[in-house]
């Protein structure tokens, strides 16, 4: 397939290089959680609860006249594995919708920055992710479809406990905030293992949101609130910006200090992370993760030029087994996947290097 | 099915990992999920499995306390105490009612010492929440003006409060 076509098809709002401290914060994500009242959670409901809330909730989002966007909806039960495995790796739904015992679906924004899982954990999970640092944004965006919806149904709601969900975690606000942040030089200077319990106090969390096991690949982590009860909105947002912005701060200070103090050593080793994309044949997830994090991190800084910053955003997603195989237009073994993996990239900085901006959204 | 990982706890969690760019599904229990991040050792974050294991089995636990709880189900999902001190979730809006001696320490532990909700609520609840406001207002200018012996004031205050208990119990119905 036409690696620039398969590309620009790809990608989606929020791996745009766009929004406020594009440079540290990648996207933001805001999430409510709702359930209508009357039907039992999706842990306890039965097949025919899943229907009718499935059946309910699209054709309100199908038909308002007050949204943005237009919607698509995907029922899971429906969708190719594959397909599934995709808007899984783009981070519209979660691997839980899919598994889900009855009838689950997702409701897609033309450009996708909006997602609304019907039957995940909730009966309702909206979501809204754009570039950049942009909580107000994307909290007003979510907050809307919850606005159009709460006109049309009514949510389980408690008046001390607020909005009723299935984990005690989310009940409250039933908000999930999170910033993605690449922290290069944080993580080079063993700064991140030392932050992250300073976060934990604050009420928040930072983990690793590639991969699995001790480090966080390709430097990317998360940081999420984690109290949703006793605080409004507004007030866990604030705090998480404070957060980040602090977080911003530090890794600009280290990245400065990683400049001065031994500059020509980080330049080599950003230059042959270049190399590595350019001419590797095979390459593992981690060693693309931390070879793209150098790239990305050499652009920042003013030390590559020549390419989008959107690499590392658009790379991290479409290096994974979904896209890859999607890209090869048949399964893949893992060995293959490398090979696979090494040309998607190649082929990515090449579209570049022939002077096509069209990745500089 | 048990967890893979201890092989120990019921596995309730089915993760989708990816390791080495293989995508594959592992069956966890809630302890070993929440382990699978990276800054466990320095955090050690309670599962709200093991947080409410920790809460609902105390050192010395009264009989009789034991003995109610234990008894307790919900009319609506018929999950029982047990069931939702196992899972560490709710089956359903009515959980929140029918275990709800037992949050209020659970929901503090969760959310930083706090209980109640203070955030936006659906529309259908704004009314209330702003009349209920309003009688709280009028009621403390109403202790403040019987304090300074205004009795007067006191008592239009308290007509107007009552008026608006009246509205507030209709639009309850
Ligand atoms: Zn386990
Ligand atoms: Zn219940």
């Amino acid at each position: 397939m036409d690696m620039d076509r398969f590309l620009k098809n790809q990608v989606t709002s929020w791996m745009e290089s766009t929004g406020e401290y594009a440079d540290i914060v990648m996207s933001t994500r805001i999430r409510l959680a709702r359930n209508l009242d009357g039907y039992r959670f999706p842990l306890a409901f039965t097949e025919d609860e899943a229907h009718r809330i499935e059946q309910t909730v699209t054709g309100i989002l199908l038909d308002a006249d007050k949204l943005p966007q237009q919607f698509t909806s995907y029922q899971m039960k429906q969708l190719d594995p594959l397909d599934k495995q995709v808007l899984i790796e783009k981070h519209l739904i979660s691997p839980s919708l899919i598994e889900a015992e009855y009838e689950s679906a997702a409701v897609i924004s033309e450009d996708e920055s909006l997602s609304i899982m019907i039957n995940e954990e909730d009966h309702l999970r909206i979501q809204c992710i754009l570039p950049g640092l942009q909580l107000e944004e994307a909290y007003r965006q979510a907050r809307n479809i919850d606005r159009v919806l709460d006109r049309e149904v009514s949510y389980a709601f408690d008046e001390k406990y607020g909005y009723l969900t299935t984990c005690p975690t989310n009940t409250g606000t039933g908000l999930r905030a999170s910033v993605m942040m690449h922290l290069p030089a944080l993580t080079a200077t063993k700064q991140m293992a030392k932050i992250a319990p300073i976060i934990n106090r604050l009420g928040m969390v930072v983990r690793g949101i590639y991969g699995e096991g001790s480090e966080a690949l390709g430097n990317v982590y998360q940081v999420s609130n984690q109290v949703t009860l006793g605080k409004a909105e507004v007030e866990i947002l604030q705090e998480l910006q404070g957060l980040t912005k602090q977080l911003i701060e530090k890794e600009r200070e280290a990245r400065q200090a990683l400049l001065s103090h031994s500059r020509i050593i980080l330049e080599d080793k950003l230059f042959r992370s270049l190399g590595t994309l350019r001419y590797a044949r095979m390459l593992s997830t981690e060693e693309a993760a931390s070879c793209l994090s150098d790239v990305r991190l050499a652009i920042d800084l003013g030390i590559i030029t020549h390419v989008s910053k959107t690499i590392l955003n658009e790379c991290m997603v479409f290096m994974q087994p979904g896209f890859l195989q999607q890209y090869a237009g048949s399964s893949l073994s893992p060995k293959d996947r490398d090979v696979f993996r090494a040309k998607m990239i190649r082929e990515r900085l090449t579209i570049e290097e022939k002077g096509e901006n069209s990745y500089d959204v | 099915m048990i967890c893979e990982n201890c092989k120990q706890r019921p596995a309730h969690v089915k993760m989708t990992v990816t390791q080495n760019g293989e995508p594959f599904t592992r069956h966890l229990c809630e302890v070993c999920a929440s382990q699978l991040h990276p800054f466990q050792n320095q955090q050690d974050p309670l599962t709200v499995h093991q947080l409410l294991t920790n809460l609902f089995t105390p050192e010395q636990p009264t009989k009789q306390a034991n003995r109610e709880k234990s008894q307790w189900s919900c009319p609506t999902c018929g999950w029982t105490y047990e069931r939702f001190v196992h899972r560490g979730k709710f089956g359903c809006a009515d959980c929140y009612t029918t275990f709800g001696n037992a949050l209020p320490p659970v929901m503090k532990r969760l959310h930083n010492g706090n209980a109640e909700h203070i955030g936006q609520v659906p529309e259908a609840f704004e009314e209330t929440r702003d009349l209920k406001r309003r009688i709280e207002d009028i009621r403390s200018r109403m202790q403040e003006a019987i304090a300074q012996e205004e009795f007067e004031t006191a008592a239009t205050l308290r007509d107007q409060a009552r008026e608006l208990e009246a509205k507030l119990l209709k639009g309850g119905d």
